[in-house]
């Protein structure tokens, strides 16, 4: 299953008339590939009667909900070809999902995330500074959804720095040493959104240091629940942080550790892109059809990359509107989103131990 | 900690109100005022429109009516025709958020029988019972139900153990209507040694239907029997422990394969004039319930991709751990049977109502004849899988609420 095709310089480059075909054929693959290698995917298949294969339209391929990841161990490969296993962070539910790589999908994923992320930094290589710590990416075999996330951009810089201490803490020092020795050059600077604002843009504030890294870029993920509860959205972030850094190129992603590689990045205009070889299809909230452009509902991901794991068609329980396709202001083709936030757990009546000594009926 | 009633309280604080509750003189089991004061609870619901929107409660006015108060009084006696029933003492009622009735009925029984009680409800359950509790401590006021006044307080309070530890020194039965992980936390608390507990733990329940007589029911009553099935189903979203879960069809092949078609058909119909309410949640939770299952290869086929209503799962094999997997909220798993005994070696400990269609009595007695007593507890007619009765998931609650005294025969 080669994916040429899709990984050219601008990973925004196909229109829908181009793109609908090429992603169609490669999910109908996938589907098929999938059934025949993961035996519960393909029993779930069954159990719907679904013809793998047969697909005309990509929002009619079978979903799998994305909870299912930390329910069942989904594979389409034997052990001994694991290379590496993705975890989520699951800091609000006990269990975790698990993802299991072998080395195909891991390049793959890298080669999607380097098309993505050069088209909007170039191809050079920058001085990289984590708004993080060291400790996220000690084990090499297994990744959290965090580590995972700081492995695949380490590719995209040079002299990587870990802005925090194991508390935490700004290395001050170290920080600014690493400033002068980059002196007026552009540099990276990766983490996720929460830490960023809470560990570093809060100290920045309290200390009263204004940096000057006009020409270095943002890249930020994750964390919006804990942003939303902080009620800061993401027009708010950004001019925060243009004030105290300077810093004019900040891009936010949405991505999840079910389809590492085919992230979602924020273009200028503020909208997150689909790219080439990946999909959102936004779906109504009551009866999950497919909505039209600009009505807002739960976001279906799709993506070409995932041959280690059935997770090329998700149903995830973020909300987001699709606003347009290929005709972002930004000039990027394929559909072009926001995302609202997350689905609202639904009241459980009833006797579940879940919600002990308070709600049990006959 | 808040005291809910009586309002106002006679004593100082909590701990001295329910420390004269427990010393105060009990009242004869039955007793005229308990009846009176049952039966003008009953009607005041009644006439109260602000509590009439509730459909629980209005369920709950009619069990408390004269004639059936006195029903239960009639069986009480028959019960102890040749012994004299006395309260327990002190009942401690340790109740649940979501349905507001079942603290009614646990505790008018215990009154009934004499006892003074002391109940529980989580802080949560306020607001809508609030017009109830209003209802009751007015009545209250009124002297001739002072008795009542004084041995009977209803409190909301936390997760506070110290709390529910002195609540339950004063107790001689400590009645818990679960889950099962609020009745192991629960016993952690000491009791009395010579008090008991009545523990409800998490109950999973079925519905059998004959094939044929399904296909066979006229048509009003055909559509009445999918009203009720839908009011046992969709009343508390499922997931009551009485609410029907698992769809047991009886019958040969091809009756069972048009029998379904038309039930589904026809519930489907009910479901979209009902307007049940299809948040998001739980419909992404039914699908990874089917999914799960299909991965897992239990359930070998489900009726919609993405969940819609009515929501059915084919169950291959029904397992002990199968039941916990049940998220409510819309999902029919399947299984058919040639005869309803058939379905006697899948029945656990933890199934409590069957409810039926299409059986004759016989057929159920045989059934629970040979169940060698793993059996459910509640048979049923579809309709009624959420009526409330004294004998609950296999407990007569007025014997529970009761000693028996023995007298010697002289002559």
């Amino acid at each position: 299953m080669s994916l040429a095709d899709f990984f050219t310089e601008n990973p925004y480059s196909l229109s829908s008339q181009e793109k609908q075909p090429k992603l169609l054929a490669a999910l109908n693959k996938l589907t098929e590939y999938h059934s025949q290698h993961c035996p519960e995917y393909f029993r779930i298949l069954q159990a719907l009667e679904h013809q793998a294969n047969a697909e005309t339209i990509s929002h009619s391929f079978p979903m799998l909900p994305v909870r299912l990841f930390k329910l069942l161990n989904l594979a389409s490969i034997s052990e001994e070809h694991i290379v590496k296993t993705l975890t989520s962070s699951g800091t609000t539910s006990q269990a975790v999902s698990k993802i299991y790589l072998d080395s195909e999908t891991a390049f793959r994923q890298t080669q999607a995330l380097t098309s993505i992320i050069t088209s909007f930094i170039g191809k050079k290589r920058l001085p990289m500074i984590f708004v993080d710590n060291q400790t996220s990416i000690q084990n090499r075999k297994s990744f959290s959804a965090r580590g995972a996330g700081l492995m695949g951009m380490s590719l995209f810089g040079t002299d990587h720095f870990f802005l925090l201490d194991q508390d935490m803490n700004v290395r001050w020092q170290e920080f600014f040493s690493f400033l002068e020795k980059h002196q007026r050059q552009p540099l990276l600077i990766f983490g996720f959104t929460f830490m960023i604002w809470k560990y570093f843009y809060q100290e920045l504030i309290q200390r009263q240091i204004k940096l000057n890294l006009a020409n270095s870029i943002l890249i930020h993920s994750g964390g919006w629940k804990k942003m939303q509860e902080l009620a800061v959205d993401n027009t708010a972030f950004k001019a925060a942080l243009q004030t105290e850094t300077s810093i004019e190129r900040i891009h936010n992603f949405y991505g999840m550790v079910e389809q590492v590689g085919s992230i979602y990045v924020e273009c200028e205009c503020g909208y997150l892109h689909a790219p080439d070889f990946a999909d959102i299809i936004i779906r109504n909230f009551t009866t999950l059809e497919p909505n039209p452009i600009g009505q807002t509902g739960i976001v279906q991901t799709v993506s070409a990359l995932p041959i280690s794991y059935p997770g090329h068609s998700l149903l995830t329980e973020d909300i987001g509107t699709v606003w347009g396709e290929d005709t972002c202001q930004c000039g990027r083709k394929g559909k072009f989103f926001t995302i609202e936030g997350r689905l609202p757990a639904s009241e459980i009546r009833g006797c579940s131990d879940t919600h002990a000594f308070d709600r049990r009926i006959l | 900690m808040e005291i809910l009633l009586p309002s106002p309280i006679s004593c100082q604080d909590w701990p001295q109100q329910v420390e004269y509750l427990a010393k105060e003189a009990p009242t004869a089991p039955f007793d005229p005022l308990l009846l009176d004061f049952v039966h003008t609870v009953s009607l005041r619901i009644m006439n109260s429109k602000k509590i009439r929107k509730q459909p629980e409660l209005i369920a709950l006015a009619y069990w408390m009516r004269k004639s059936h108060v006195y029903q239960i009084m009639q069986e009480y006696r028959q019960y102890y025709r040749h012994s004299t029933p006395l309260p327990r003492g002190v009942v401690l009622h340790i109740v649940p958020t979501n349905v507001d009735s079942i603290f009614m009925y646990s505790w008018l029984l215990a009154l009934l029988t004499g006892n003074a009680n002391i109940v529980r409800l989580s802080s949560r359950s306020q607001v809508q019972l609030q017009p109830l509790l209003e209802l009751l401590n007015d009545l209250l006021l009124d002297e001739r139900f002072a008795p009542i006044r004084n041995r009977n307080i209803i409190l909301s309070y936390g997760h506070e153990d110290e709390i529910t530890k002195i609540l339950s020194s004063y107790c001689q039965v400590r009645v818990i209507w679960g889950g099962d992980q609020t009745i192991s936390h629960i016993r952690s608390i000491p009791l009395p040694p010579a008090a008991v507990e009545i523990p409800f733990a998490d109950k999973f329940s079925w519905c059998a239907l004959q094939a044929e007589k399904i296909l066979a029911a006229p048509a009003d009553e055909y559509t009445q029997l999918l009203e009720q099935f839908f009011n046992d189903a969709f009343w508390f979203n499922q997931n009551a422990c009485s609410s029907p879960r698992l769809i047991a069809w009886v019958g040969d092949d091809p009756t069972i394969y048009a029998a379904k078609q038309r039930f589904w058909d026809g519930l489907k119909v009910i479901i979209e004039k009902k307007q049940v309410m299809q948040d998001s949640a739980s419909r992404i939770n039914r699908m990874v319930c089917g999914y799960r299952l299909a991965a897992q290869g239990i359930a070998n086929s489900i009726s919609s991709e993405s969940a819609d209503h009515p929501y059915r799962v084919h169950i291959r094999e029904i397992t002990p751990e199968l039941r916990q997997q049940h998220p409510g909220n819309g999902v029919f798993w399947e299984t058919e049977v040639n005869k309803l005994v058939d379905l006697l070696p899948f029945v656990s400990y933890r199934d409590q109502t069957l409810s039926v269609y299409g059986f004759s009595q016989q057929e159920l007695c045989n059934f629970a004849a040979r169940s060698q007593g793993r059996c459910f507890t509640r048979i049923v007619p579809i309709g009624q899988s959420l009526t409330f009765h004294y004998i609950w998931d296999g407990i007569n609650l007025l014997t529970a609420f009761s000693r028996e005294l023995t007298l010697p025969s002289i002559s």
